[in-house]
């Protein structure tokens, strides 16, 4: 004789899966987001300035939503990927001792806005760098964000 | 390691025939670690200068496993030449599998190159008369002998 099983919930259970797939997308986005503005701030610590325009002009934009987030770390200088690639032009440090002469007989303000010594860090590469040697950190804010979103979809009220 | 990576890999471009060392004759010399100007160097020439590396776990042997950064930075004083040159560059880099190096009686082997960002034209040189710019960059996999 056929026996006839009744599940229900499932409803519930489905619902309960798209509001976790939600938070957790979110949480992924929130990392991804942060993680770019760290990448962000280590690469404004190194970038060469002069005037100030090329630092000035960073930004971190995150696009799409959820799972499905970008998230671009970027400098609008026209001249920055030029900074960026020259890797054989003196910054920060190297500059300072290539310029020290300039530097040290600069007195009027128009002298000193062009020879002054610059911070010792700046280099070229200075997104690319900071890219790679922090990427354990980027990969743990990003994990970091991932775990309070799985914290909250277990919090989830039943 | 005894040598850069960036000095392997431009011993690597000049075993492929592809540029010369800065101390023998020949178009586009190869320089390690600068580009220099000067009237004894030549506008169509080559840097191969040594980037930021990516640390990528250990074995458990615990020894750091490296995929060291490498940058092509070539200047000509023609676009499409210095184009075309930087190109066949990256295509002979693009094929390096697990080819065999020697340095200075020491023998590495290069087992990838791999590419991280597209060839990039910088635009003019400033300051000089119309030589043009252009990098592509690399990480790099290279086992010591």
């Amino acid at each position: 004789m056929a026996e006839l099983t009744k599940v229900v919930g499932k409803e519930e259970i489905a619902k309960a899966l798209r509001a976790a797939n939600v938070t957790m997308g979110s949480a992924v986005r929130r990392g991804l987001k942060r993680a770019g503005l760290y990448l962000q701030r280590k690469s404004q610590e190194i970038v060469p300035v002069h005037k100030g325009n090329l630092k000035a002009s960073a930004g971190t934009r995150a696009t799409g939503t959820g799972w499905n987030t970008d998230v671009v770390v970027f400098y609008t200088a026209a001249y920055a990927v030029y900074v960026h690639e020259r890797t054989d032009v003196a910054h920060g440090k190297e500059f300072n001792i290539k310029h020290a002469d300039e530097i040290a007989s600069a007195h009027t303000p128009a002298q000193r806005k062009v020879w002054f010594n610059r911070g010792e860090n700046q280099q070229a590469k200075f997104l690319e760098t900071p890219a790679r040697t922090e990427k354990p950190m980027l990969l743990k804010i990003i994990t970091g964000e991932a775990q309070t979103g799985m914290k909250q979809v277990g919090r989830a009220p039943k | 390691m005894n040598h850069s990576p960036a000095y392997i890999i431009s011993r690597y471009l000049i075993d492929q025939g592809l540029v010369v060392a800065p101390s023998d004759s020949g178009s586009w010399p190869i320089f390690v670690g600068c580009l220099p100007d000067g009237p004894e160097t030549p506008s169509n020439a080559v840097g191969c200068m040594d980037t930021a590396p990516s640390r990528d776990g250990r074995i458990m042997g615990g020894s750091p496993f490296f995929h060291y950064g490498v940058q092509l930075l070539l200047r000509a004083t023609d676009y499409n030449t210095g184009y075309s040159k930087i190109a066949s560059l990256v295509s002979s880099l693009d094929q390096a599998d697990s080819v065999e190096v020697a340095v200075d009686s020491e023998g590495y082997t290069i087992e990838n190159a791999s590419q991280t960002t597209g060839i990039i034209p910088l635009g003019q040189e400033e300051g000089t008369k119309r030589r043009y710019l252009f990098s592509a960059n690399f990480l790099v996999t290279i086992k010591e002998e």
